[in-house]
């Protein structure tokens, strides 16, 4: 089954991991509130996750003020 | 007479010498500030030879630590992180580019900065270190944003722009600089 491609921007410099559908919303469940969920093709927040096998994402760190 | 004076001529020059006859009193007196003066210069010498010491110590411990800092294995390691920051950077300004598209790249290369407009139609600038700013009242005021630790300056201007257009509320003013 063709997997999710996520794209984490952190200080490993853009680590990349290989998640299947399921792995990849398991994955947004405990990080939620950390990153924007972002199309990477289309360069646009990921709104709900209907995420499609081969799909492209990046996970942008939230800014916190200080 | 206790006291006289006489000048004497010496090869470094002319003095006036003055004599005072000491009682016996005065020279035991004498003898045990004297003696009381050799004590104090011997405490003050030993607290200098143990200050001397601990500094010594202090030197080789030191020293130790440097020699160690430098080991082949420790540069091999700086020099991989090195490598490791450069291509993390390069890969991010990579990304900084697509995320903004070719002409909003190239406009924040040329400006040195980016104009953008969050959900709630305030302006704001980012600029290319990274710091934000938004349009108050007609002016730029600094807002605080704190940069993760180790992350790219790219990532974090990515992080910083997608935000203040996601989540404006979640970045406020910050009041000590302007």
């Amino acid at each position: 089954m063709e997997k999710v491609h996520v794209r984490v921007l952190n200080e490993l410099g853009h680590e990349t991991l290989e998640l299947s559908p399921e792995e990849f919303k398991e994955m947004i469940q405990l990080e939620r509130g950390r990153y924007f969920v972002v199309d990477e093709e289309t360069m646009t927040i990921v709104k709900k996750l209907s995420i499609e096998p081969g799909q492209r994402i990046a996970l942008i760190p939230i800014a916190r003020g200080g | 007479m206790s006291e006289y004076e006489e000048i004497q001529v010496l090869p470094t020059g002319v003095y006036r010498v003055r004599y005072k006859r000491l009682t016996p009193s005065q020279i035991k007196s004498l003898r045990t500030r004297t003696q009381k003066k050799l004590q104090d210069l011997r405490r003050k010498q030993n607290a200098y030879l143990a200050t001397l010491n601990e500094i010594e110590d202090e030197m080789e411990t030191v020293s130790r630590f440097l020699e160690e800092s430098q080991r082949p294995e420790i540069d091999n390691y700086i020099t991989r992180y090195d490598e490791q920051k450069k291509e993390a950077t390069e890969r991010a300004e990579t990304f900084l580019k697509e995320f903004l598209g070719e002409e909003g790249y190239e406009t924040y290369r040329k400006d040195g900065y980016l104009q953008i407009e969050d959900s709630l139609g305030d302006y704001w600038r980012v600029e290319a270190d990274g710091t934000a700013r938004k349009w108050i009242d007609g002016k730029l005021s600094r807002i605080c944003v704190i940069r993760q630790r180790e992350l790219p300056l790219p990532d974090h201007v990515v992080s910083v722009v997608q935000t203040i257009r996601e989540r404006p509320e979640t970045l406020r003013r910050d009041y000590r600089r302007r």
